[in-house]
């Protein structure tokens, strides 16, 4: 029996070659489930959304993408404030002089991104409507279905918020007659692609997406018409804010009376009211919000810094870029709350009224410009809106690092800015805090107003003048103006205006502002809003304005009518071959 | 029920001694095939039958037999007694005792691999086959005719035999002087001859008068040794690397080098010794041909790019690694090349084939060291060197900076105050202050030996790098330990378990890339009278961090650990049949940490930590099942397998700011956990692939070669049901031309072989679940209550129908070696096809769902051509080497998907100076990822003059000093439609060459990599001509067109803040800097001393070398940037944007091999 030993141990082995070869084989008979595998980090379309609640979840996101759109720090920053002038720059990275000088080209990568952040929104809006559809066919509950109702109202005002950028961006042209309407406007998704084919959409007209986002915009405010929100909801999106942006199409659409009609509805039946001066100073960084003046704002909030712009994240980075520079603690150092890039381009400085003309660090801190300064303000010389819109070196302060603290001229990280008076920008600008070391550092909480009350006065003024009622738009532009000038509203004052044709506080006779009430109150009471380019281009006053500018750090302005379009980014074109490029690039 | 049991077994024993000995035969031939190079695994297989007839019936020794028969058939058998010794044969169930002498004979010594010679009518020369083989150039002599003739060999023979009268005694060893066993020990012009002993010893008898003795062993070159006068010697033998004889990994198994069909590369694992620890990707540069490997940076234990025989797809690809059998993605640093006993890499379809999935970029296998039975032996390898970065740039020092920031147009007395007092401003030099002399020691130790029955390899190994950037560091220890285990005749147990230990800080914060030039010499690195950690501060005009406490005020720790391990078990069912079940797994695990210390460098600095860990997980399982029979002169094999893996990973990190303490280790220990705490945690990944696969191999008469491969791969995690399975059949065919009786007479020719393949593999680079649409974490917002979460639609467009790639290749190559083994030589002729390309087309921005859609989109050609030339020769006791190979590669995008219309893909970014422009494009019709830009034709030389117009770059008119862009429309506008192809980033021709001599104990070996013909985009130089924002740059700067008072110069102007580059000389893509990429780098330098014998023997020391070895010692190129060892995507090759790219460096290191 001696050999059997050996054979013994053989069969041990068989059977275990036999066993594993048994599981490997049942591996085999369950193919299919060792295959089945989902990605275990997302939901599959296939299970989600089906029920209402996912909306909710989804909705959240609808909001938060209003951080990746025009009001993106990044964005704004080039499309906001570097094409109206508002900031000239001290850096002279890419992506800056681009747009300070309005010669983008299609291949810039910062064009690219403003493009594609609204498109990625607008998908996300199409697809939430899409699933919304098909929801309720599944609903009956009533309560449900108000809900409902509520959500699509939503989603088809934030649609209309991203399509509304875009078009006046990078449409052919703003209109200004029937023939602007059939001008190239943009592609105009109302579905998510589901397959390549659909990828490729040319553009559709100016008129058709105007109109498309009206028809948004009026269903959406007759979803939400009614809606009061509480406090816990306070940032969506209520029938007021519908209705402003709705008429504020129709204004951009030369649709006068529609337009008139419906701003007074708003401004008769909103109950908002322009707020006092000094809640109205204080309200563009982080204080004041959801004051009785704001009709839609996007909340920032400080938040979690690992990111910047990620899509936790819901604060803002914007100040950041645009931050003041200050006085360091040994009396003698600058340093600048942030990377300092922009700061106000001089002519504004004249434009609010402002003589001197100072643009030494050595002049600005001598006591006479300190004193002529205090006095021009007092005697409110200069418009009260320089004070809300910029910081003055040596005469303004902010408070960081546990103390008050000089501001002194912006810091150029690039650009030399002796030559300039280089204020400081003050709008979204942290000023109560330092942002470096300090707790929550680059979190910065500051609100963005996308629609208030003085612009819808504005452009209910506009609207009265172009139907003829000139005493009324007269009126409305003085609301506005008397409010800057801390007196009550709706009584004359002598800051009023006589006439639209009356000297503003421009200060350069040349200056196309330096009679055009109208036109110098949209300047000045939205400077640094991201207003005042759309109204450039539609009012299609680029020759005057470069004129005025002449020229931003990286060089001398010049003008062309293409200016008033950017180009189709080059990712477009090169991806989408219906799409064609604006004339001129 | 357990007389059942009894009866099953007894069924499964039945065949075991019916087919013992007639398997023997076939056996030995098949342990062969499975034997790894060494000899001592050569042994073994006899050992195996050796043992088998000894376990399985009753034996009689050889001897006994023999006289049995000389009794019996009253004839003489002559033979050397060591041919016989210790040799036993089973007398159960021979063929009849009555049967004819020679048939008998046959039987009997056949398995022995004993041969017979009827030396006249009633005598019998028995002797070694072994030593026949060793005699003949022709590796297969023909069996005697078993009908006794006499052939003119026999008849020397005779002669010979006649004249016997002295006996010379010696021992063979190998290099590690131990004894060799089964060496053949033939006089010289004679077949008398022996073998040796276990002990490496042999005794015989030779002719008296001059007489040489030829020693020769498969895998050691052969050597004669003149024994006159001599009655004993002792003699070492060298391995040979090019026998053709020797036995290569293939998948799966092994075949005979002479036997192989596809295209193969080996590399021994020899070649590595002593080399710096890097990924094996480097070690291999240069070494195969049709290999191209890049190493673009000089991080400590960053990896190298891999692309054998071109651009596999326009998805990518690399060669996939098979370790001792099992699967795995990469082993970058992890991996001790110093356990590695050889590599084989699958080149050519017909070979990969049995690989399918992930095959398509070649295959590369590694076999680790394994033991040697007999004697333990020691081994102690240590070396020490410095790193020194090369090539660095000089960045402006103050005087030039200030001259050259004044000439730029900035405000430099607003900037750095008054003249007077610039000579007391700081004068740094950052490079300077952030690169040093790095070091690199390594230490391994190992062990090996065993039984014939159970053999181990152990080793050791602790390897630290201090890199050339301040504060880089990385430090290793790996344990090895492979072993085989000879369970029962039958049953064999292999093992290989490797762990792993690292800790790294990767020094991976800078301010803008590795080499920054964002940096100032007006700045201090140092300011004592910062309270604030003692930093300098930035200056005014300067918002660029501070790169020294960029690298050493933050503090990272990375730690990770591996675990490796495989077995197998491999059961011979039958005779020629075996299973083989083998599982693996690897496991790694790693956390990192990241603390940023307080400070002032003039903007504060956020104390900021943040910690993770990770888990990578892989397995597999293997089951095959192998034959192999011959019939006459056919030889079968055949393999089928079934095998599944699956990967998972998995990780968690979080973050936090404003610790409670210095450097906190507990996510606890913070003031604030409202604002920025936050961890994130990603959930698995799978990935699955359930694969069977089969091999055939067919041989007719030895000379007339057939393989033939398939395999079926389900991939789960990338194609979805509708696509899953993909199979990748291979076929290839061998013919040994120089086996033919047609070739006798060309005798310079020693081998001739021609082989043919054809294949087809699956490509599965892209992404996963590309196949599924879904839904992610959306835009938190925060609607007064706090931040809320949302779920959002992913950014994709899901393509159900997305399938495999299929590579299809075809091979013609032809192997052999000529002048008796001197010259050996390989050429492989292959045309790779790929189609149904995966790629993520561009998706319109407008449609909102991000970059792209995967598709099979198009077709890819590669056609190549590859050689490699190996000249060995010994002149007296000077022994040199010259390997050459060298590999020409043509790829062509052939088509893209029609539906796309003209689209072409765009790929490659440059840095933020050239806002990340695209450089590349790949277009029908030409090589993938070609630079596509403005073509410059010179630079304007004058202001324009009255009526001269020049094309405009879109409002500008350029000026004296700008570079001319070729109006290819010619309408008076430069912009994307003058755009034209201007380099082609693809080296023509990829090369290697090796050189090693050795003469009494010093060695020599040098290894030159190169690449020629391929173009560069400088992205590099813009910044060492220009002022980016607040970088700072060379003194190039004042070389350039109308700078600082020059008028035109070669190089084009920068401009200046009021008047900037709006041509884009330096920062547009332009063919002004696209740069020839070829060189040729000495790769690597080694000089050893072996010391005699006769000092170690005293000190009981095997052996010792001393060695001193240089890496990267020079390259010869006309590249103007830092290192053109460059690779990048397959879309976008060939982009140096150096500054983030980590400075190669020289490394010079001494050390110590020794053997106990």
């Amino acid at each position: 029996m001696k050999p059997t030993r050996g054979f013994r141990f053989s069969q041990v082995a068989a059977a275990f070659v036999f066993t594993a070869g048994c599981s490997l084989a049942t591996v085999s008979c369950k193919e299919d489930s060792f295959l089945n595998v989902s990605d275990p980090n997302v939901l599959s379309t296939t299970t989600f959304p089906a029920k209402v609640a996912d909306l909710d979840l989804m909705v959240i996101d609808l909001y938060g993408r209003l951080r990746t759109g025009f009001y993106n720090g990044d964005n704004f920053r080039c499309s906001g404030v570097l094409p109206d002038h508002t900031a000239d720059m001290g850096y002279n990275g890419a992506n800056f002089p681009e747009f300070a000088e309005l010669r983008t080209l299609p291949s810039d990568g910062k064009l690219g991104a403003i493009w594609q952040n609204h498109y990625e929104n607008i998908a996300r809006t199409n697809s939430f409507l899409t699933e919304l559809a098909k929801i309720r066919k599944g609903t009956t509950d009533k309560g449900q279905l108000t809900h409902l109702n509520e959500l699509e109202g939503e989603a088809r005002f934030l649609r209309a918020v991203n399509y509304f950028p875009l078009i006046n961006l990078f449409g052919e042209t703003m209109i200004q007659t029937e023939a602007d309407r059939v001008k190239m406007g943009i592609p105009l998704p109302d579905q998510v692609a589901t397959e390549l084919s659909q990828t490729v959409r040319e553009r559709a007209t100016i008129g058709q997406v105007w109109d498309f986002i009206i028809a948004d915009l009026k269903k959406s405010d007759e979803l939400l018409t009614g809606k009061v929100w509480d406090d816990a909801n306070k940032p969506r999106v209520n029938e007021w804010a519908v209705k402003s942006l709705l008429a504020k199409s129709y204004v951009f659409t030369q649709q006068w009376t529609l337009a008139r009609d419906l701003l007074k509805t708003v401004i008769d039946k909103s109950g908002k009211q322009l707020v006092d001066y000094a809640v109205y100073a204080k309200m563009f960084n982080g204080q004041n919000e959801f004051n009785k003046e704001s009709i839609f704002e996007i909340n920032y909030t400080s938040d979690r810094r690992d990111v910047w712009n990620s899509t936790l994240n819901t604060s803002s980075q914007y100040g950041i870029f645009i931050s003041p520079g200050y006085l360091e603690d040994d009396g003698v150092g600058e340093g600048t709350n942030g990377f300092g890039n922009l700061f106000i381009h001089d002519q504004n400085n004249d434009r609010f009224g402002f003589t001197d003309t100072t643009a030494s660090t050595a002049g600005m801190k001598s006591a006479t410009y300190y004193k002529k300064s205090v006095e021009l303000r007092q005697n409110k010389l200069v418009d009260p809106r320089m004070t809300v819109g910029t910081l003055q070196p040596w005469v303004d302060s902010i408070y960081l690092y546990n103390k008050w603290r000089k501001v002194t001229k912006a810091r150029g990280e690039g650009f030399p800015l002796a030559q300039n008076q280089a204020w400081n920008h003050r709008k979204y600008v942290v000023i109560d805090r330092g942002l470096w070391g300090g707790e929550p550092a680059e979190s910065i909480a500051t609100n963005f107003y996308m629609l208030r009350l003085a612009d819808v006065y504005l452009l209910y003024a506009e609207a009265l003048q172009r139907t003829g009622n000139t005493a009324g738009a007269l009126e409305y532009v003085n609301k506005v103006h008397r409010r800057a000038y801390d007196v009550p509203v709706d009584v004359a004052s002598k800051y009023d205006y006589k006439s639209l044709t009356d000297r503003t506080m421009a200060l350069g006779a040349s200056d196309h502002l330096a009679n055009d009430p109208l036109k110098y109150e949209r300047w000045a009471e939205l400077f640094a809003e991201g207003q005042w380019w759309f109204d450039v281009c539609r009012w299609k006053i680029g020759p005057q304005e470069t004129a005025y500018y002449k020229r931003v750090k990286s060089g001398l302005l010049t003008w062309n009518d293409r200016k008033y379009a950017f180009p189709i980014p080059e990712s477009e074109i090169i991806s989408n071959a219906k799409v064609k490029q604006n004339p001129g690039y | 029920m357990k007389q059942h049991l009894l009866n099953r077994r007894s069924s499964w024993m039945r065949p075991f001694p019916l087919t013992l000995l007639l398997g023997c035969a076939a056996t030995t031939g098949w342990s062969q095939h499975y034997a790894s190079a060494r000899p001592l695994s050569h042994a073994s297989g006899v050992d195996m039958n050796r043992q088998a007839n000894t376990r399985a019936l009753p034996t009689k020794p050889l001897t006994d037999v023999l006289a049995e028969l000389e009794r019996k058939h009253q004839v003489v058998f002559d033979f050397d007694s060591d041919v016989v010794r210790n040799k036993v044969v089973g007398i159960a169930n021979r063929s009849s005792r009555t049967a004819k002498l020679e048939n008998v004979l046959a039987e009997l010594l056949t398995p022995l691999d004993l041969g017979f010679e009827k030396s006249d009518s009633r005598s019998y020369v028995i002797y070694s086959k072994i030593a026949r083989l060793r005699t003949s150039t022709n590796p297969e002599p023909a069996l005697p005719a078993a009908d006794g003739k006499t052939s003119p060999a026999v008849e020397r023979v005779s002669t010979n035999q006649a004249s016997l009268d002295r006996t010379v005694t010696g021992i063979v060893t190998d290099a590690s002087n131990s004894g060799l066993p089964g060496v053949n020990v033939v006089v010289k012009g004679t077949s008398t001859g022996t073998s040796t002993d276990n002990d490496g010893r042999f005794r015989l008898n030779v002719p008296e008068g001059p007489a040489t003795l030829v020693l020769s062993y498969i895998g050691y070159v052969s050597q004669e040794v003149d024994v006159t006068n001599r009655t004993t010697i002792s003699v070492s033998l060298a391995t040979d690397d090019r026998s053709l004889t020797e036995v290569v990994v293939v998948g799966y198994g092994t075949q005979k080098r002479s036997d192989l069909t596809g295209a193969v590369s080996s590399v021994k694992g020899e070649v590595f010794r002593n080399l710096p620890v890097s990924d094996l990707g480097t070690a291999l540069q240069g070494r195969v041909p049709g290999l191209l490997v890049t190493q673009d940076g000089g991080q400590p234990g960053s990896g190298s790019g891999i692309v054998l025989r071109g651009p596999v797809s326009i998805n990518g690809g690399s060669p996939l690694f098979v370790v001792d059998g099992v699967p795995l993605d990469g082993l970058g640093y992890n991996f001790n090349n110093q356990d590695i006993e050889s590599i084989e890499v699958l080149k050519d379809a017909s070979a990969a084939a049995i690989y399918g999935a992930k095959a398509a970029g070649g295959v590369i296998l590694v076999t680790t060291k394994k033991g040697k039975s007999g004697q333990l032996r020691v081994g102690l390898t240590t070396n020490y060197g410095v790193r020194n970065a090369i090539n660095i740039p000089k960045t402006l020092r103050r005087d030039d900076y200030l001259r050259a920031k004044e000439a730029f147009g900035f405000d430099v007395v607003d900037l750095y105050g008054p003249k007077s007092g610039w000579g007391q401003l700081p004068d740094t030099d950052w490079f300077n202050a952030v690169l040093r002399q790095g070091q690199e020691q390594n230490y391994t130790a190992s062990l090996s030996g065993g039984t014939e029955k159970s053999r181990y390899y152990l080793s050791g190994n602790y390897n630290r790098i201090d890199g050339i950037r301040i504060g880089n560091w990385l430090e290793r220890y790996t344990l090895r330990l492979n072993s085989e285990h000879q369970i029962s005749s039958r049953l064999k147990f292999t093992e290989t378990f490797l762990a792993k230990a690292g800790r790294e800080d990767p020094n991976s914060n800078t301010n803008q890339g590795a080499l920054s030039f964002r940096n100032t010499p007006v700045m201090a690195v140092y300011d004592p009278t910062n309270p604030n950690g003692g930093w300098g501060k930035t200056p005014r005009g300067f918002q660029g961090g501070h790169d020294v406490y960029s690298a050493i005020g933050n503090d990272q720790k990375n730690r990770d650990s591996e675990f490796y391990a495989s077995g197998s078990l491999e059961y011979q069912i039958l005779d020629g049949l075996t299973a083989k079940l083998t599982g693996g797994t690897r496991f790694q695990t790693g956390d990192n940490y990241s603390y940023s210390f307080p400070a002032d460098i003039g903007s504060l600095q956020t104390e900021y930590f943040s910690k993770g860990m990770y888990r990578n997980q892989n397995y597999v399982g293997t089951l095959t099942l192998n034959y192999a029979k011959s019939f006459g002169k056919h030889t079968v094999s055949a393999l089928v397998g079934y095998e599944a893996r699956r990967s998972d990973y998995a990780n968690l990190s979080y973050f936090n700011l404003s610790p409670l303490v210095y450097s906190p280790q507990s996510s606890d220990l913070f003031k604030s956990t409202a604002t920025a705490s936050g961890g994130f945690s990603q959930g698995d990944i799978y990935d699955r692939i359930l694969s069977q696969f089969g091999r055939v191999e067919y041989n007719y008469a030895g000379k007339y070669l057939l393989t033939v491969n398939v395999r079926r791969d389900g991939y789960a995690s990338k194609f979805g049901p509708n696509n899953q399975f993909g199979t990748f059949p291979g076929v290839s065919v061998g013919w040994k031309l120089s086996d033919e009786a047609f070739m006798n007479d060309v005798t310079f020719l020693t081998s001739l072989k021609l082989r043919a393949g054809y294949g087809q593999l699956g490509n599965s680079t892209q992404g996963d679940f590309l196949f599924q649409g879904s839904y992610g974490t959306g835009y938190s917002y925060d609607f007064g209550a706090g931040r809320q979460s949302s779920i959002s639609l992913s950014s994709k467009l899901p393509n159900p129908d997305i399938r495999w790639e299929s590579v299809a290749t075809t091979n013609v190559g032809v192997d052999g070696a000529i002048l008796n083994n001197r010259l050996s030589f390989n050429f492989d002729y292959y045309s790779r096809q790929t189609r149904d390309m995966v790629y993520n087309v561009n998706i319109s921005p407008s449609a909102g769902l991000g970059g792209g859609v995967a598709r099979n989109i198009g077709q890819l050609s590669n056609v190549g051509f590859e050689y490699n030339l190996d000249w060995r020769d010994k002149i007296g006791d000077f022994t040199y080497g010259v390997g050459f190979n060298g590999a020409f590669n043509t790829n062509k995008l052939l088509t893209l998907n029609p539906d796309l219309g003209n689209q072409t893909l765009r790929n490659g970014n440059l840095t933020e100076l050239h806002d990340n422009r695209v450089t590349s494009r790949s277009e029908p019709g030409l090589p993938l990822g070609q630079f596509y830009g403005y073509q410059v034709l010179g630079i304007y030389q004058t202001k324009i003059a009255g009526n001269e117009t020049r094309p405009k770059v879109g409002d500008y008119v350029p000026q004296a000093g700008d570079l001319i862009y070729g109006d290819l429309n010619n309408d008076g506008q430069i912009n994307d439609d003058d755009k034209t192809y201007i380099g082609n980033p693809w080296p023509k021709l990829v090369y290697g060459l090796n050189l090693t001599a050795g003469w009494k104990g010093i060695d020599v070996t040098m290894l030159f990599s190169g690449v020629s013909g391929n173009q560069i985009y400088n992205g590099l130089e813009s910044y060492e001509h220009t002022f980016f924002s607040d970088y700072t740059t060379t003194s190039k700067i004042f070389e350039t067109s109308n700078f600082a008072g020059n008028g035109v110069t070669g190089k084009p102007r920068v401009g200046t803040l009021s008047d900037l580059d709006k041509n884009g000389n330096w920062s547009a893509v332009s063919s002004y800097h696209v740069q020839n990429g070829s060189y040729l780098r000495l790769r690597n330098l080694q000089v050893g001393y072996t010391l005699p014998r006769s000092v170690l023997d005293r000190a009981k020391i095997s052996s010792l070398r001393v060695f001193v070895m240089a890496d990267n010692l020079f390259t010869i190129t006309s590249y103007k940037g830092i290192n053109p060892d460059l690779g990048g995507g397959f879309l976008n090759r060939g982009i140096d944007n150096g500054n983030f790219r980590y400075p190669v460096s020289r490394l010079v290191s001494l050390g110590i091999n020794a053997e106990f």
